[in-house]
């Protein structure tokens, strides 16, 4: 079930009405039977692995309860992650190890399964076994409780892309419900509308653009790849910051409080500080259960270097199973280590070049070089193979020429249907977006919002709600995370 | 929470809104009730102002035959002759009646269903016709997949106390299959939408399409009128006379026998031309109740049967000797004439194209006579 289709605008509220009617003790249940209903909107029989998944994780994570020897301890959590990431392999990798390992020996050795891979799999896969460590390392006490167990992992609004939770900080909440609270339900429905807005408006618009130009890279001038390759980058923040932005809205109308996963990225003045913004859930949990324990930045230089590399990679893999994603994971990673080292390079040669610099305008070069930095890295990330990346970088550092004119590239867009309307459209969403991100950034733009009168607030909410309706591209799109 | 939900039904402004532009508008016609009303038909109108205008109109697009029927039913001061049937029917022409007040009413694909309502909109337009001639082929007594959804059809039924068979699932049945989990790959909708096409109206999607075409009406007005462009080409055009009859696009009058076996060389002919097809008893019903209201009401009904290709009725023939049972058809024909004899309603033609002296030239393919056949037919038969 998308959000922004009319079964949720159905569910949702009749889910919402129920929440705030029965009592609290049965709460559970409704979220419960709701969240399994929602996953089943997508395909019935795999809810049969949710349940597989919360069954052992429940029962390891007791066991990790009751039991204190430090190897038996060890070999409790080896079922857990070995049940996980088992299933994960399975529905995820398998057919592109399979692929791999039979293109290297040119034989047929490992079957072709067709398998659809379970939507969300790597989400609650990752939340599940977040659980699991932390109980395994006494941060979180053992749920002891199946129902609020098992809502805690297919909890409907973060189920299938995140943010993905913390055991410590979710299951509290689903113990102790709270009371209705007019201002967090208005809220929450503020920015389940704002995610809608970027999603339809923005990032459903920018597909029609960026599916054509990258389903075929040959057919497109160098000019025009560049500026797909841009049209990405705001596609998928749009459509993966909206989607959460939706999910934690419709929490915090029931009074759950998600962990937010987005943080003005492309405000980011550095590759680091980039992934301090990204997609924040997935960054902390491989800093928190990867990167640490692999010794984090207290190692040598060296050591440090092959860590970052590993979490990297291994965050590429977690988005898909192709070797783009490896290699995306890995510039990413390169990108991290070359900026530590040339941190006290690149503040030398600021200094020499403006002995007093104006920090807006070192700060404005610094977040244009990291948004160049990162949309080059969209290419390995959208491409269909590594080839086709090969083809975008080799055409925008040869053909200079076509850089010089625009005709080319607005014959393109004519080519595809773009209109001059779906551009002004589109830039102006973008800086309304932009410019939310910015205004966040001094303050909770809602609650500014619900302190203005009523004729403001409630024109700002029209405002939003009929563009969304005059110019939401709702051509039925699914969100670009569902896939991973 | 009374606040919340009184703070949210400020909201419903905007969704009524949109449920009323998309309502009134409806450029697609989605809405059932709509699809009647000859007011949202631009092309049929412009198809029926040429027919009363005495003029020629070659048929450049699919339109809803009924509109224009009604349209043309509405502009004339009488009809004395009217023909019912389906587009085997089409090219019976006045000529073949003599006598100004003819209109040849049949409907593509149409069959009792579609008479009826044509009949009906006859009377609803004040018309009383005095001839009707209803065509009938191997497929009029042949069950039917599902009856059109209209509120014309359940009139005309109720007027002959027959029973309305309009399926339509009960509402718990349409709200189970509104909430029924089922596949939804990657969070796609599910493809069978149980109260389409009403969720269209709240849909922002047809809500743009909407805007958009009545910007374009806005922007064009004051414009003169653009010329129809053809969806079928000008050798597929058919010609659509005033008195409702039709002359074939030229392509299909210029194919001969030997393009006609090879075209449904691969097709079993027993499944052309409803030669398999047995009569049953609803329809024989159906039949008889709108031929007797018509008698009673003093009006003068024939039947035209109208056969097959000798070719594709031969092949279907065989078949059913050698597997030992009669042709469906020769039971409607037989049913068809049982009508006719308690009514004492003249039966011209057959089923069979033995006993009408047609050729396999005289068809443009499986079913569909030459306006010269047809003619050569009403000669014979007269």
């Amino acid at each position: 079930m998308r959000f922004d289709s009319f079964q949720f605008a159905v569910f949702f509220p009749i889910v919402v009405a129920l929440f705030w009617s029965i009592p609290q003790r049965l709460r559970w249940v409704l979220l419960l039977v709701s969240s399994y209903y929602f996953y089943m909107c997508w395909r019935p029989p795999y809810a049969i692995l949710l349940v597989v998944i919360t069954a052992i994780d429940f029962c390891v994570g007791r066991a990790l309860g009751r039991v204190n020897g430090a190897a038996a301890r060890r070999a409790i959590l080896a079922v857990s992650i070995l049940a996980n990431l088992s299933i994960l392999f399975v529905f995820k990798y398998y057919p592109f190890v399979a692929n791999t390992l039979n293109g290297w020996q040119q034989s047929t050795l490992f079957p072709n399964l067709a398998i659809v891979l379970p939507i969300g799999l790597s989400f609650h896969t990752f939340q599940s076994m977040g659980y699991m460590f932390d109980v395994y390392r006494r941060k979180t006490e053992p749920e002891r409780h199946w129902g609020t167990f098992a809502t805690y992992i297919v909890f409907f609004p973060q189920l299938v892309a995140g943010p993905i939770e913390r055991a410590g900080e979710m299951l509290p909440q689903l113990h102790h419900y709270k009371n209705f609270e007019y201002k967090r339900a208005t809220n929450g429905l503020k920015l389940m509308a704002w995610g809608l807005f970027k999603k339809v408006v923005v990032a459903d618009r920018l597909a029609t653009l960026v599916d054509p130009v990258y389903g075929n890279t040959d057919a497109y001038s160098a000019p025009m790849l560049v500026l797909a390759t841009v049209a990405f980058g705001y596609q998928i923040y749009c459509d993966f910051s909206g989607y959460t932005d939706i999910a934690i809205g419709s929490a915090e109308v029931m009074g759950i409080r998600l962990r937010p996963n987005f943080r003005a990225p492309y405000h980011a003045t550095s590759v680091q500080e980039f992934w301090t913004r990204w997609h924040m859930s997935l960054s902390t949990w491989f800093r928190d259960y990867v990167y640490i324990p692999l010794g984090g930045n207290r190692v040598s230089p060296w050591r440090w270097a092959v860590n970052i590399l590993i979490v990297f990679a291994l965050s590429g893999i977690w988005h898909g199973a192709n070797w783009t994603f490896v290699l995306w994971g890995l510039y990413h990673g390169v990108l991290m280590i070359g900026e530590r080292a040339g941190r006290s390079l690149v503040a030398a040669v600021s200094r020499r070049a403006d002995p007093e610099p104006s920090r807006a305008r070192w700060r404005a070069v610094r977040v244009v070089a990291t948004f160049a930095l990162v949309t080059a890295g969209w290419v390995l990330f959208r491409a269909p193979s590594v080839g086709a990346a090969q083809t975008i970088f080799a055409k925008v550092t040869t053909d200079w020429e076509s850089f010089l004119t625009l005709e080319r590239v607005l014959q393109e867009l004519a080519r595809l249907k773009w209109q001059p309307i779906d551009m002004v459209v589109t830039l102006l969403a973008i800086a309304v977006v932009e410019m939310g991100d910015t205004l966040q950034s001094y303050g909770s733009v809602r609650g500014w919002l619900s302190q203005r009168p009523f004729a403001v607030r409630w024109g700002a909410y029209y405002a939003l709600l009929l563009f969304i309706m005059f110019f939401g591209h709702f051509s039925g799109q699914p969100f670009i995370y569902f896939q991973f | 929470m009374p606040q919340f939900v009184f703070k949210l039904s400020l909201l419903l402004p905007l969704l009524a809104g949109m449920v009323w532009v998309n309502w009134s508008v409806d450029p697609a016609i989605l809405m059932i009730e709509h699809r009647d009303d000859p007011t949202r038909h631009p092309y049929e109108n412009i198809i029926a102002r040429d027919l009363l205008a005495g003029r020629t109109h070659r048929l450049k697009s699919i339109q809803l035959e009924l509109v224009v029927d009604e349209l043309v039913y509405r502009g004339r001061p009488q009809i004395d002759t009217l023909v019912l049937g389906t587009s085997i029917a089409k090219p019976i022409h006045a000529g073949l009646f003599g006598g100004p007040n003819f209109f040849n009413a049949s409907v593509t694909g149409g069959r009792i269903e579609e008479m009826i309502m044509a009949y009906q909109l006859a009377l609803d337009c004040g018309l009383k016709p005095r001839h009707v001639l209803i065509e009938v082929d191997s497929r009029s007594l042949s069950p039917r997949d599902g009856m059109p959804d209209s509120k014309l059809l359940r009139r005309a039924l109720g007027r002959l106390n027959l029973p309305v068979e309009t399926k339509r699932d009960s509402i718990w049945h349409l709200m189970w299959l509104a909430v029924e989990p089922g596949e939804d790959t990657a969070g796609a909708a599910k493809a069978q939408r149980p109260i389409y096409p009403y969720d269209e109206l709240i849909s922002p999607r047809y809500f743009q399409f909407t805007i958009a075409f009545l910007a374009k009406q806005w922007m064009a007005r004051g414009d003169k009128p653009r010329e129809l462009v053809s969806q079928f080409g000008e050798a597929n055009e058919s010609l659509l006379y005033p008195d409702g009859s039709l002359e074939w696009w030229d392509n299909a009058v210029a194919r001969t026998p030997e393009s006609i076996r090879q075209k449904f060389a691969q097709v079993q002919a027993g499944s052309l031309a409803g030669l398999q097809d047995r009569p049953v008893a609803e329809k024989y019903r159906m039949y008889e109740a709108f031929v007797g209201d018509m008698v009673r009401s003093g009006v003068d009904v024939q039947f035209m049967l109208l056969p097959p290709n000798p070719w594709i009725f031969e092949e279907a023939r065989q078949a059913a000797l050698r597997a030992g049972k009669e042709l469906p058809s020769v039971e409607t024909e037989r049913a068809i004439r049982s009508i006719a004899a308690k009514f004492k309603v003249p039966v011209r033609g057959s089923l069979d194209p033995r006993h009408v002296g047609v050729t396999e030239a005289d068809y443009i393919d499986d079913v569909h006579l030459r306006r010269e056949a047809i003619e050569r037919i009403f000669d014979r038969h007269r």
